[in-house]
Parts: C-alpha cells; structure tokens; sequence
C-alpha cells in the first residue's frame, strides 16, 4: 500500500462508476448520496481502488497529508469500488444506497441469510421478496432489510425459474468476508 | 529523547521485593518486582484482592453502534439468540455480557456492525475527549479501531478522524471494523506517528492511547507479563513522553489531549504525566475528565511526591471495576 497514490478521479472514470451506480441505485438515489462528495482513485498499487470522501476530507488529504506530511491515506471516507475494465462496486457503497433506494435487492430468509455470510450461493426458495428493478449485480438483505452481501444474477427472470433447490444467485461477497478475510 | 527513569533519578530499589512480596509472589507465581510495587501503590490486602483477579478472565461487554441500530433494538435481537445484556453504569450504549459470551463473537449481528466487542475501560477515552461533529481529531495509535469507531460514532460521522499506526495488519483490520461499523469520516494513514509532528496546530482534539507494557491486562493474558522488568517500563515511558509531546504539539491552542494507557504502572502513567506537566509548565493543564468513574490517580507512589492534580487522572482496576486495570487523564493545550 506504501507505494500507492491518491488521486482525484478523472470525469470520464467518474462517469463510469456513476454509470454502474445509477443502473443499479437510481440517478436521483446515487446523486443524493453523492452530493457533496468527491472521489478519489488509487494509482501504483495492484488495483484501482475508488473511495468518496467529504469536501472537507478532501481539502483535508491533499492540503495538509499530501502537502505537509508527504504521507498517502491508506483509506478515506466511503470505499466505493474497484475501478479496472469493468467497475467493481463495494458492499460498504451498495449498502449505503440500498437504505436510500430499496430496490435492486432480494430478502432471503433468516436461516438463508446465516448461509449466505458464510459464503453460500442463494437459491430460489430462499427468496421471500424482491425489490425491482434488478440489476445483473444484486444486493441481498436479511428479513429486517439488514445487508448479508451482494450476488450476481445466474438467471434472467426469477419468476419465470420453476426450480425451487436450484441457484438463481452467485455470492460475490458477504459480511462474514470481514472476519474470514478482510481487506 | 526525555528519560524519565533520569528524571525522577528513581533508583530502582523500590521495586526490590520485600520477604512479604516474595511469599506473595510465590502463592500467585508472579514476578516478585511486581507484587511489591504493587504492594507499595494499593496496599498489602488490596494487592491480594488485585491478584487474585489474574487469571480468572474479564466479563465480556459490547458498545451498541448507533450509527447501525437503536442499542433497544440490538439488545432484544441479542437476547432472541439467548444473549443478555446488562447497561455498564456509566454508558448507555455500553453492556456487559450477562449470558452467552462464547456466542457474541459469531453473529450475524456482529458482522453487520451493530456493536463492537470492547472493554468498558476502553470505552472511557472517546467519551472524555468528547468530540464533536466540528473537530478534527487525531487517534494516534488506532489500529484495530475500537476507540476510532466510537469516536466516529460520537461524531455522527461527520468531521474528521485522522487515524494512524505503523502496523500493516492491524491496518487491515482498522479498515475492516470501519467498513463493518458503517464509518465515513476516518482518514487511516499507516505510518510512524512520530511523523505526524510536521502537522503542528492542526487538530481541535488527539487521542493517545499509548503503547505500554499491558500491565492492566494481566487479569486476561497473565503470561504476556511475566517476562518484563522494571527497566521496561522505563523504555516505554520515554516512548510515552514523546508520544505525549507531540500530541502537544500537534493539538491546537485550547485543544484537548486524552492520554490512556491499558497499564496500571505509575511509571507509563503519573510519572509520564508529570513529566510533561513539568516540562511544559504553564501550557498545558489537567482537565476534569467529567465522568464519576474509577479511583483518582496518584499524586504519590513508592514515596515520591508527584504533582497534586494528577488525582484529576482516572485509574481502573480489574478486582475494583470489573474491568481491565487502565488509566486516563485528560489534558487542554493553554492558548
């Protein structure tokens, strides 16, 4: 991480990460959340990590952290993604505007939620709701609308899916992932 | 670097044990030096009471993260996995672990952020230095976050938070427990604090939580103990000194220090303190911490005279408090 740069990001990279965000969350959700908010990009490490940080934590970084002490952050505010070829958005940025959007996700039974923070794949009968529209990445919520993680769709209409024990969601990450893993 | 084994010119003979501290020492197993400062700064029965505490663990407790959850609604989910709470007298959001300690490491609950597995003591540093969502404060030893996260929690998020530590994996886990608890107003840098000096006048509010020997965590990890001297403590009371100059140094005019240690040592603790008070004189004070909470600190130990308003300092004892032995003294930087 000591070699790694924080840099503001370029509008071009900024509108594919909102791209991703809006598909997912809803324009007006992904402005409100970003309202006030700049992104920064990582640059010279093995991945380009995005991260949201207040007018005030930006100032903050480049004025007085790069300026002063020489130093680069090694996390700031709000971990947004991975930005590469395709942007890679976090748990941590998904279950900020889930709160706000209530859509793009499935609430899965209590039982399928301890499943899935273990790292288990959803299948179609764990499944009590569904919060339309979905996008190919979906987030998965536990009866209380807690976030458990994030899926990716394997099939293109769950209604239309008659097999109840089969996979209809691939986990991606879930909140058991911090203590297994973390980053 | 200031020394302050040369500065109270301590001749380290108070720590040579007397034939009662060696017979304790061998009912509890315990390094004779400890037992006799320990017999010297609490008293012979109190001493006893200290000991016996070692080795039989330390309940667990939690503090309910509001940026998650209502700490009304954590506790009734808790208590449907047949895990009871208890309020901890002096925080509303903290609780002691009645029933089910072995299972509040493994739930869903946890992973979802809504509390953090925390020593009520360690609670106690973000709550005196009070941060508002105004202040720009520095935790300067973070990792893994404990006291970062509820800082933020106390700032409703907003501010800034600058955390740093030199550790790269307790860095990874600073940043886990910040994406865990919901946190958005941490900027963690990993680096050498001592590096942070070149930020003079900056932050409104620092947090030293300093390195020490862990002297008040032996009631846990007895074993962590038994290899140190006296002359340890020593080394890192100067590394404390210094940690505290620069906190100084860095916190603005009529900004506020709190300086905590999980240690029960006069010698990382009091004796640090006055040293500071003394080479900074007139420019820093002892605040009142604002919190009925703890024994007073020592204003005399092993028969050395230390300055008077060192009993605004807060000391907690395991045999006392029920929770690890740790120390906490709140300073303001005199504009």
């Amino acid at each position: 991480m000591d070699s790694i740069v924080f840099a503001p990001m370029p509008s071009k990279m900024q509108d594919k990460v909102f791209a991703t965000l809006v598909q997912m969350f809803g324009r007006r959700n992904v402005r409100l959340f970003f309202k006030n908010r700049k992104l920064l990009i990582t640059k010279g490490g093995p991945r380009h990590e995005v991260f949201a940080v207040t007018n005030e934590q930006f100032n903050f970084i480049f004025n007085k952290i790069k300026a002063v002490l020489g130093r680069e952050p090694y996390c700031a505010g709000v971990f947004v993604g991975i930005y590469g070829k395709k942007f890679k958005p976090s748990l941590d940025i998904c279950e900020k505007l889930f709160k706000i959007a209530k859509r793009n996700a499935i609430m899965i039974n209590e039982q399928a939620a301890i499943l899935f923070s273990y790292g288990r794949d959803v299948m179609l009968k764990s499944i009590t709701k569904v919060y339309e529209p979905l996008h190919e990445v979906v987030v998965v919520v536990d009866p209380q609308e807690n976030v458990v993680g994030l899926c990716k769709l394997i099939v293109k209409n769950l209604n239309k899916t008659l097999c109840n024990e089969c996979i209809v969601c691939e986990n991606i990450i879930d909140k058991g992932w911090y203590l297994r893993k973390g980053h | 670097m200031i020394n302050p084994f040369k500065t109270f010119n301590m001749d380290l003979n108070y720590a040579k044990p007397s034939t009662l501290a060696l017979e304790l020492a061998k009912k509890y197993d315990f390094p004779p030096y400890l037992i006799e400062r320990y017999v010297k700064m609490l008293g012979y029965s109190e001493a006893e009471m200290f000991l016996n505490t070692i080795g039989k663990g330390l309940r667990k407790a939690i503090r309910c993260n509001r940026l998650k959850i209502s700490c009304k609604h954590l506790k009734q989910r808790l208590e449907r996995k047949n895990i009871i709470l208890k309020k901890i007298d002096f925080l509303d959001y903290g609780f002691w672990v009645i029933r089910g300690e072995d299972k509040i490491g493994h739930t869903l609950e946890y992973l979802y952020g809504f509390y953090y597995i925390q020593n009520p003591a360690s609670m106690l540093p973000p709550l005196i230095l009070a941060p508002t969502p105004e202040d720009v404060v520095l935790d300067m030893c973070a990792a893994p976050g404990g006291k970062t996260t509820h800082l933020a929690e106390i700032m409703k998020n907003k501010g800034i938070i600058v955390a740093t530590d030199i550790s790269r994996e307790k860095m990874k886990a600073l940043r886990s427990h910040l994406s865990r608890m919901g946190v958005e107003n941490v900027i963690a840098i990993r680096m050498d604090v001592r590096e942070i000096r070149r930020l003079r006048n900056t932050f409104t509010k620092v947090l030293l939580d300093a390195p020490c020997s862990g002297e008040g965590l032996i009631p846990i990890d007895p074993e962590s103990i038994r290899k140190r001297r006296v002359e340890d403590l020593y080394i890192m009371a100067s590394k404390q000194v210094e940690l505290l100059k620069i906190a100084y140094e860095v916190v603005r005019e009529d900004g506020e220090i709190v300086y905590s240690t999980c240690s029960i040592a006069p010698e990382e603790n009091e004796f640090v303190l006055n040293e500071i008070l003394n080479t900074l004189e007139d420019r820093i004070l002892i605040e009142d911490p604002g919190i009925n909470v703890g024994v007073p600190g020592f204003a005399e130990v092993f028969n050395i005279k230390l300055r008077s308003d060192l009993r605004k300092c807060i000391r907690l004892y395991p045999h006392k408090h029920g929770t690890e032995g740790f120390f906490i003294c709140k300073l303001k930087k005199i504009g």
